[in-house]
């Protein structure tokens, strides 16, 4: 399964922090040596300064061996550094934990400027504080503190005055890397958005580093995307119909598009009419890039109308699904949505079914096909009937008659004449009106 | 040639080599600055040449007599304080004899055509009222003709370097560069010759019509009026020359040429003498002192650039033999190359001689390798003069001079050398074996400027050539001419793996590495769009399709390219042409049509690919004409025109036929205009013949198609030779078979479907030939996509069909129903405008406001259906009934 595996290719385009999860599930998963992986995490630990994780790594990997002297020293290094940043900050965060005025304020307003002249009044903090601030944060999240550090980069985004500038941006990746962390979704979320619109109205950056921001705000959302409830949406609207977005993908990152096709399927609420042709169309030109039994599910339903194939496909998809960190939860709905449109689109073009054809088609028994069928007819997604007799589907069949036509062309045409007798009247009294020389009505 | 008048007795060779030599006169005309009293002098003295050369064409001599007169007219104060030149009154003299013989030869008389009839009448005309003026000295000239002959400083001298400078311009005097006179000579010689033909330039400016008659003369017409037309008029008529003369006399030429040159060198085999005192000590210093001086003369009118030329060569044979600095070498290479390239000034299609070029190669390899071997010496041009550094060994070596600039120069000539040839002839298969030259130059070049640290725009300058020699060649062509062994993984583009230094390599990779540094280092916006667009041909000639198409893509050219030079909008048309042959390839018929489309629908396809002009004749300037010359593509570098003809018509007509079918009553728009000209033109014929060329096939296939008989269209379709020209001729034929099968089984369902209430899948796939997973598959898109009202009966495996045909009437309600909707958007419409509303303020007018937009968007759409209905009204009106019955809709509208 490791050739569908995207792992290696999104953690490129993650932070050190956020490939941990990746790790965690790819060790669960089993697909690839337990070992290998121990040591990529220790590989990655090493520039962090998550000292105790590592030490248990290395002690998970070489059970036998002692931790090396180096990993206590930095232990060591790292708590003085910390005891360091700590002291700078205590004014800042005192603040923050004592003066309900302050915490008051800070929702009131929303002028940065204006709440840091506050604190330079009232507690005497000076700009720099705010800087070690920032940098206590960072530590903060390095040690592998994600709430600690989501909270102060909060509050040095509130307060800093210039909130959009480097700085404020990579507070803002930061505080998006710790919520995701933390696995707040809805902040998350939030966050995301903003990130998204700082990035689009940067002009400071040339545009090769847009692309590269945009990617990695690509890979980064996949996380809060789908595990938000209303991620899917989103994410459609973000991938499929922001040009600058579609472009990132078509550039950088076409494997992207599995988890296109992926929300698209199992979306439930269709939110665009058309979302499928859209999709397909970004599918086939991207076809030469990327390929995976999803993509290739979809090209063969709404492309190829094979069917058989597209059966075969959703087989595979649900190994790939469920080997997919981002899409393992949603598994069973992939797998209802799927069958599904190939039902749909099998209905659309045929006019009598049998009805094991279908239940070999969906695999399902022939009853359980049947009372599926029952129940689609019963909530109104499906017109048809069932001949029992034959054991034949037949589905209603609807043409639009050329009388319906003419008759759907030429009904507004008597709104629309009515609408011009009104407006001539009108026309009219006004001129009657004009000509007694009543001047105000004009006005 | 005969010669009338014993003024010469050269022998023919002199008429040929005269027109070789004129063009690269003009040049040095240009540099020269003139001064009236040359102008007189050279003019007399070129017109006796060409009179001699070339007696019967009485329209030449009558326009050159006029000019003549002008430029005395000009001269008239100086001449008024010397007196009047004596070769002036042996001129006129000799004219008035010519013109009398003429005049009573009744045999030559008659023979003349109507035109040179005429104008001999007016020149003798003009002539006489002329000779008037200078009776006197034309009578003392016809006494004592001598007399002139010895004032005219050495007359029988000049002459006999008359004959020599048609073998090799100004090489002559280099025989006598000691000697004052000899060198005044030269000068008034050397110089009347480079204005010569700033005559001929204007009086072909001048005489537009004239030349243009002549044209119209035929044979008759040689020597100066051939150059003329040759020149001013088209390649066609320029390569006839060249095929009728080139054989036959340039070969000769070139050997004599050489020949003298080998004479010449081993004349001054003992140039110690010449250059230095025989004593004297040659060292650094003084060979540098010699070299400067030479360089302070380039460029100046006197200078002789033959002598320069050898003068360095000597130079340069010192300088090795006396094992003086390398970085002196340099110097004289430099200074040598250019020297050549200064003799060899081109203009338009006439280009350096073949000895120049092979002496600038040789040179220029020497110099690049020389180079390579001593990476101490720093180049370019933008070591000032002062800061060189050429003996001083505890220096860094300096040399003022590029070498980019000197191989890109190299390059540009041999572009020109090619242009100049006749493509179908030999010669011009001779001349493209030192493309290998050339390309192994720049490859020498490039490892020069990666090894050497050459600033970044130098080396996307040599990255560029490189690529241009490159990217249109097709792997295993490749292969061939570099003798680079191919590592590709394609298993058919594998040939015999020849070692070479640079060990294996790819194209591919190749050109990626190259692109990618200009693209990474490139200042300048131009190459860099040459670059991305030779890669995406790269890609595109080797069936990289999404490669090729992405690339197109991102480089957002599309917008920007009409603001580029013409060069690269012609690579740009090139590359648009190469990127819909490929997706035609890959049966990607939409593509294909849209990247040609934009070029065939402008019918001048040669033009916009400069690979020739278009038959039309344009009201074009001279000047644009010349232009347009220089930009031609080499021939080995075309793309064939009938191919991408062929292509854009076949993809035409795969789309068209079955829109055609399913949109029979309300046609919106045409796909392809050029392909419904063609279809028309061949529904109007009343007799339609089987196809005899490419367009015709095309035509019947798509008549064939229109009835869903795959077969026949299949067979005109696939009979076409074209293909060929395909490296995999088979797979695209397969590829074509099977989308003609596809759309045909379209076209038939669109067309007959309304007929059958029900279709049977396994007789459908029978009569189309087709797997029934196919047929199943393209009918369940047509269903799909709403273009076909039926659906499967999947039981019995039977397509049924639910909608019927709309009768006629139907049909006719449904327009009419369009039409009253048309017409009650329009009634609100004016109504609209005529009184909008100022009564209602704020949101309404707002929202009335877009109403009204809306509105006009759907007038204007039904307008063009109404366009439409009229158009099929005109073009199928074969009988007088269709043609009333479109009257009468209208009117009932």
């Amino acid at each position: 399964m490791a050739e569908f595996d995207l792992s290696t290719r999104i953690a490129s385009k993650l932070d050190r922090h956020l490939v941990f999860p990746l790790l965690e599930f790819l060790s669960v998963n089993k697909i690839y040596n337990e070992d290998d992986i121990l040591k990529g995490k220790l590989e990655l630990l090493k520039n962090t300064k998550m000292v105790d994780f590592a030490m248990d790594v290395h002690k998970k990997l070489y059970p036998e061996m002692e931790v090396p002297e180096s990993f206590r020293d930095k232990r060591t290094e790292v708590v003085s550094e910390l005891k360091n940043f700590r002291e700078k900050c205590t004014p800042v965060v005192e603040v923050f934990s004592s003066d309900e005025d302050f915490m008051k304020l800070l929702q009131d307003h929303r002028d940065g400027r204006y709440l840091f002249d506050y604190l330079s009044r009232k507690h005497n903090i000076q700009p720099d504080t705010l800087d070690a601030l920032y940098d206590y944060a960072k530590f903060q999240y390095e040690c592998g503190n994600y709430s600690g550090a989501a909270e102060y980069l909060h509050f040095f985004r509130v307060l800093s005055p210039n909130a959009n500038d480097q700085k404020g941006e990579s507070a803002l990746w930061g505080k998006l890397a710790s919520e995701i962390l933390m696995q707040n979704w809805d902040v998350a979320l939030e966050d995301l958005h903003r990130l998204r619109e700082v990035i689009d109205t940067n002009t400071t950056l040339n545009v090769v580093e847009q692309l590269q921001q945009r990617t990695w705000l690509i890979h980064w959302s996949l996380f809060v995307y789908f595990n938000h409830p209303k991620g899917k949406d989103d994410l459609i609207e973000l991938f499929l119909y922001a040009p600058q977005y579609v472009n990132a993908i078509q550039t950088q990152c076409p494997y992207i598009l599995r988890y296109v096709a992926a929300a698209v399927v199992i979306n439930p609420t269709k939110i665009r009419r058309g979302v499928f042709k859209d999709l397909i169309k970004f599918i086939q030109q991207e076809s030469g890039a990327y390929k995976d039994p999803i993509t290739e599910f979809l090209e063969h339903i709404y492309v190829n109308f094979d069917f058989d194939n597209a059966q075969q496909m959703l087989r595979e998809c649900e190994t790939v699904i469920s080997n997919d960190i981002f899409l393992v939860s949603s598994l069973d709905d992939f797998i209802e949505s799927a069958r599904r449109l190939i039902f749909e689109t099998f209905c659309r073009i045929h006019h009598r079914i049998s009805i094991s054809m279908l239940a070999e088609k969906l695999n399902m028994t022939q009853d359980a096909a049947e009372r599926w069928i029952v129940d689609l007819i019963r909530t109104a997604l499906l017109d048809a009937k069932i001949d029992l007799k034959e054991g034949h589907v037949i589905m209603g069949v609807q043409m639009p008659s050329v009388y319906e036509q003419i008759i759907e062309k030429t009904k507004s045409l008597t709104f629309k004449t009515q609408y011009l007798m009104q407006n001539i009247e009108k026309k009219t009294n006004m001129q009657k009106s004009g000509r007694e020389g009543n001047v105000s009505f004009c006005i | 040639m005969s010669r009338f008048f014993g003024g010469s007795d050269s022998d023919s060779e002199s008429t040929s080599s005269e027109e070789e030599q004129a063009p690269q006169r003009i040049t040095t005309n240009l540099f020269a600055q003139s001064d009236d009293e040359d102008d007189v002098k050279r003019v007399v003295k070129s017109h006796k040449d060409k009179r001699l050369g070339y007696d019967c064409d009485c329209l030449l001599h009558a326009f050159n007599f006029e000019l003549l007169g002008k430029i005395y007219q000009k001269a008239k104060n100086i001449i008024d304080k010397t007196g009047i030149p004596k070769f002036y009154v042996k001129y006129l003299v000799e004219l008035e004899d010519y013109i009398k013989e003429i005049w009573d030869d009744k045999d030559t008389k008659k023979k003349l055509s109507k035109i040179n009839a005429k104008a001999l009448g007016a020149l003798r005309q003009k002539m006489k009222k002329y000779v008037r003026d200078f009776e006197n000295d034309m009578a003392a000239y016809r006494e004592n003709p001598d007399v002139d002959e010895d004032s005219n400083v050495s007359g029988e001298e000049e002459d006999e370097s008359d004959e020599d400078m048609d073998d090799g311009d100004v090489m002559d005097f280099t025989k006598k560069p000691e000697n004052t006179t000899g060198r005044s000579q030269f000068l008034k010689s050397g110089s009347s010759e480079s204005e010569s033909d700033g005559d001929d330039w204007s009086a072909s400016e001048d005489e537009d019509d004239g030349s243009d008659k002549e044209g119209g003369g035929g044979s008759k017409a040689t020597g100066p009026s051939i150059f003329l037309k040759s020149t001013a008029g088209t390649v066609a008529r320029d390569s006839k020359r060249r095929k009728g003369k080139g054989s036959k006399q340039v070969a000769p030429k070139d050997d004599n040429e050489l020949s003298a040159e080998e004479a010449k060198v081993s004349k001054d085999k003992s140039p110690d003498k010449a250059l230095f005192g025989k004593d004297a000590e040659i060292t650094n210093e003084s060979v540098l002192v010699k070299v400067q001086e030479i360089v302070a003369v380039r460029g100046k009118k006197s200078t002789d650039r033959r002598e320069v030329i050898n003068t360095f060569k000597e130079l340069l044979q010192i300088t090795s033999r006396e094992n003086l600095s390398t970085a002196l070498s340099v110097k004289i290479l430099v200074g040598l190359i250019s020297a050549i390239y200064d003799s060899a000034v081109a203009v338009l299609v006439n280009s350096m001689k073949q000895e120049y070029w092979k002496m600038c190669t040789e040179f220029i390899v020497t110099l690049v390798d020389m180079l390579l071997d001593h990476p101490e010496i720093t180049t370019g041009m933008n070591i000032p003069e002062e800061s060189e550094n050429i003996i001083d060994p505890n220096l860094p070596y300096q040399v003022r001079g590029c070498v980019v600039t000197l191989v890109e120069r190299m390059d540009d000539e041999f572009t020109k050398i090619l242009q100049s040839c006749d493509a179908h002839s030999l010669e011009y298969v001779q001349r493209l074996k030192d493309e290998s030259i050339v390309t192994a130059i720049i490859k020498r070049t490039q490892k020069l400027v990666e090894k050497n640290n050459f600033p970044a725009s130098d080396t996307c300058k040599v990255y560029l050539r490189r690529i241009e020699h490159m990217y249109y060649k097709y792997d295993t062509l490749l292969a061939k001419t570099t003798s680079k062994s191919e590592n590709n993984d394609d298993d058919e583009e594998k040939s015999e793996p020849k070692e070479e230094e640079e060990g294996t390599n790819n194209s591919k990779e190749e050109m990626a590495r190259l692109c990618n540094y200009i693209y990474k280092r490139d200042q300048t916006e131009r190459i860099r769009t040459r670059a991305m667009l030779c890669q995406t041909y790269h890609h595109a000639i080797h069936d990289r399709w999404t490669d090729a198409r992405d690339l197109m893509l991102m480089s957002h050219l599309q917008e920007s390219i009409q603001f580029s030079d013409i060069p690269t909008q012609v690579l740009y048309n090139r590359t648009m042409v190469q990127l819909g042959l490929c997706a035609f390839r890959h049966g990607i018929i939409k593509n294909a049509h849209n990247c040609l489309v934009e070029l065939q629908v402008t019918n001048r396809v040669r033009e916009l690919l400069a690979q020739g002009f278009s038959q039309r004749q344009s009201d074009k300037t001279k000047d644009q004409e010349k232009l347009e010359r220089q930009r031609q593509i080499p021939f080995h570098m075309h793309i064939n025109t009938e191919l991408i003809e062929c292509c854009y018509l076949t993809s035409a007509m795969l789309l068209e036929i079955p829109y055609m079918a399913a949109h029979e009553y309300n046609r919106r728009r045409l796909i392809s205009k050029n392909f419904h000209f063609q279809l028309r033109n061949s529904e109007r014929q009343t007799l339609v013949g089987p196809p005899e060329n490419m367009r015709e096939q095309v035509i019947a296939a798509a008549h064939a198609m229109r009835t869903g008989d795959w077969k026949a269209c299949s067979d005109y379709i696939l009979r076409i030779k074209v293909w060929d020209l395909f490296t995999e001729p088979e797979t695209v034929k397969a590829m074509l078979l099977k989308k003609i099968r596809e759309e045909s089984l379209r076209t038939y369902l669109f067309t007959y479907g309304g007929v059958y209430s029900s279709l049977s899948l396994s007789s459908l796939s029978e009569m189309f030939g087709m797997e029934s997973s196919d047929v199943y598959r393209t009918i369940s898109k047509m269903i799909m996509n709403d273009e076909l009202q039926a659906s499967w009966d999947e039981p019995t495996e039977t397509l049924m069909m639910h909608k019927c045909e709309p009768t006629k009437l139907q049909n006719l309600a449904i327009q009419i129903a369009d039409k009253i909707y048309a017409l009650a958007d329009t009634n609100e419409k004016i109504l609209h405008e005529r009184h909008g509303y100022q009564i209602n303020k704020g949101r309404v007018i707002v929202s009335d406001w877009r109403e009204q937009s809306r509105d006009r968007r759907r007038v204007q759409q039904s307008q063009n259906d109404e366009n439409w209905s009229g158009n099929k009204g005109n073009q199928g009106r074969s009988g007088k009934g269709s043609g009333n019955r479109n009257k009468r809709k209208h009117g009932g509208k």
